[in-house]
């Protein structure tokens, strides 16, 4: 067996479970979307129509579009016990969001032990519902109108921004998730208006992202005239809450054109751009430097290390064009280090490394972070935060909230230290 | 209503098909039983969507293989980057007629596999497992003819480096372009 086909084919022979999937009920959904990309495509050629008689130069706050309503209604009870959550997103220490997929049969946790070896049951991850919590995760409000996104972000509080799968382009809502409208583009604009979010939109799979400004009062995004000197490859057509800012400075991570990674940075609201190139791993397979905001214009950059592709190369901000190495990465042996951290209250950069093992149950997580002042990294246990989380989210105001892959409990901290449940404040 | 009917019923046969084979590629794709069905799902529900617009078997198979592919690569980068793995071992309901050099080869090229980046892993699985010739490969990850022939270039060496000696004449006689 040495050819690379027979190779392929062996793996791809090994023995699964069950397939659960049924020609009904997949029939049944690619209809349901193909309804909604209809209407969606509807409102979309009718908003077009209004704009080129009103012959409408809308720019940011400006004159409102009249915009679809391509999704379903909201539906009007809350989370139940089938309903999983897949994602967490922050407004600010109150309002946090989560998004949950249907699924048939099983309640959840589901677990091997108490529900045989057939699998978890079946959900449907074509459509997505969102919750709002006004208490900071304590009480959940009913579920909003499903959606099929790429990808949610938090705009702020009871605005959110959906990059509709299928060509369908930008959702938003600014009735936190509970409906949701299309987005059409506006003209280019010179600035990022003040505290207005940005993401970074693609046109297609390998294009790289433009940075974007949403409007979800007036259901507009707009591209920045001037883009950063570098380049980011999402990799898909993602919304992703790109650069960071400080007020109308604003930072992104991508790649030179020749290749380099490196920041870009803009100290007047993307007007104008600088690009430093950092010391990190410039190869293809090596993600590019990802801009880390925490408190108190503590920001940081993180890479993977032009030596060990197996280690990261983490460097702090400390003034325009200027990232000093912040910590030294152990020297032991570490697993996958995932591609995020977040910066804790006291100004400390946590980063996680993912522990994959073929033969555990489930993947675990462990947190790297170095002494204030700097030092090599070393593993931390922030109290009460388990090791099977998805990515910490910090909301504006500096709260901190993460979900668990396990349980699906949301955690929240006020100094991304110390952890509790979110419901049992 | 009758055509709505007729349509659900020849998806039905050609899901009947097709769904193992298209859940083995999604599962050499990713790695993951569950995920693989997950991906299964995304690209028969588009299928399903598009049914009208595709009448041709062949056309239905590079439909599916491009939704499938596309939508992997879509997730690796979703928000919610999948962590969770329910279980890491099959259950043992059909264990292939292998020995145990058998299973450790397969065991050893599948982690290799999985080790891959995910474009280089589905350009591999395209080209390889597939049969696609470049142009094709390009047409289902959406990329250019020059992105497939280094990708293609790049998972080979990879994969040589992390093989190494352990599968000698493994992937020997296997190009990049």
């Amino acid at each position: 067996m040495t050819d690379l086909r027979e190779l392929l084919a062996d793996v791809a022979g090994e023995p699964g479970p069950p397939s659960r999937l049924t020609s009904d009920a997949l029939f049944a959904a690619g209809r349901r979307r193909r309804a909604r990309r209809r209407a969606a495509l509807t409102g979309a050629l009718a908003g077009l129509v209004v704009a080129v008689v009103a012959g409408a130069a809308t720019v940011v706050g400006g004159p409102q579009a009249a915009p679809p309503r391509p999704g379903e209604p909201p539906v009007t009870a809350g989370p139940g016990a089938t309903d999983l959550v897949q994602w967490v997103g922050a407004g600010d220490a109150e309002h946090v969001y989560q998004a949950y997929i249907r699924c048939a049969g099983s309640e959840w946790p589901w677990s091997p032990a108490t529900q045989g070896t057939a699998g978890p049951p079946a959900c449907d991850k074509s459509r997505f519902m969102v919750a709002e919590s006004a208490d900071g995760g304590r009480t959940w409000g009913a579920l909003g109108a499903p959606v099929d996104p790429e990808g949610l972000v938090v705009l702020g509080p009871g605005r959110l921004a959906a990059l509709a799968q299928g060509g369908l382009g930008l959702l938003v809502s600014t009735d936190g998730g509970a409906t949701w409208s299309s987005a059409a583009r506006g003209p280019d604009v010179v600035a990022a208006p003040a505290g207005a979010p940005l993401l970074c939109l693609a046109d297609a799979v390998d294009a790289p992202c433009t940075l974007t400004v949403v409007d979800p009062v007036a259901h507009r995004y707009f591209a920045l005239a001037e883009q950063p000197g570098v380049k980011v490859f999402p990799g898909v057509r993602a919304a992703v809450p790109a650069a960071v800012r400080d007020g109308d400075r604003l930072w992104i991570g991508g790649r030179t054109g020749d290749g380099r990674p490196a920041v870009a940075e803009s100290p007047d609201a993307g007007r104008s751009w600088t690009v430093t190139p950092l010391p990190a791993c410039a190869a293809a397979e090596c993600p590019p430097p990802e801009v880390v905001a925490g408190p108190s214009g503590v920001r940081y950059a993180v890479a993977t290390s032009p030596t060990d592709r197996q280690r990261w190369a983490a460097f702090r901000w400390s003034g325009p064009g200027r990232w000093e190495p912040a910590g030294a990465a152990p020297t032991g042996p570490v697993g996958t280090v995932v591609g995020w951290g977040y910066v804790a209250g006291d100004g400390r950069l946590v980063l996680v490394e993912l522990r994959r093992s073929a033969r555990v149950d489930i993947d675990r997580q462990r947190y790297w972070a170095a002494p204030p002042g700097g030092g090599q990294f070393v593993p931390v246990s922030p109290p009460g935060l388990p090791d099977t989380v998805y990515p910490v989210q910090r909301s504006a105001d500096g709260c901190y909230y993460a979900l668990s892959y396990s349980d699906r409990v949301l955690y929240r901290s006020a100094d991304g230290w110390r952890w509790s449940p979110a419901g049992s404040r | 209503m009758r055509g709505d009917a007729e349509e659900r019923r020849q998806f039905g046969e050609y899901f009947a098909a097709r769904r193992d084979a298209v859940r083995r590629t999604a599962y050499l794709l990713c790695g993951d039983w569950h995920w693989a069905e997950d991906l299964t799902q995304v690209a028969f529900i588009r299928l399903a969507d598009g049914w009208s617009r595709v009448r041709d078997r062949q056309a239905l198979d590079a439909f599916v293989r491009t939704c499938l592919v596309r939508a992997y690569l879509s997730e690796t980068r979703r928000l919610w980057r999948r962590r969770e793995r329910p279980y890491g071992d099959p259950p043992e309901a059909v264990v292939p007629d292998d020995g145990p050099e058998a299973l450790a080869q397969r065991e050893l090229f599948a982690r290799a596999l999985r080790r891959l980046p995910p474009r280089q892993r589905a350009t591999l699985v395209c080209r390889y497992y597939q049969e696609l010739d470049v142009a094709e490969t390009a047409a289902a990850l959406g990329c250019s003819v020059g992105t497939v022939k280094s990708q293609t270039a790049r998972g080979l060496a990879a994969l040589r480096e992390l093989l190494g000696d352990e599968l000698p004449g493994a992937l020997s006689g296997v190009g990049g372009r």
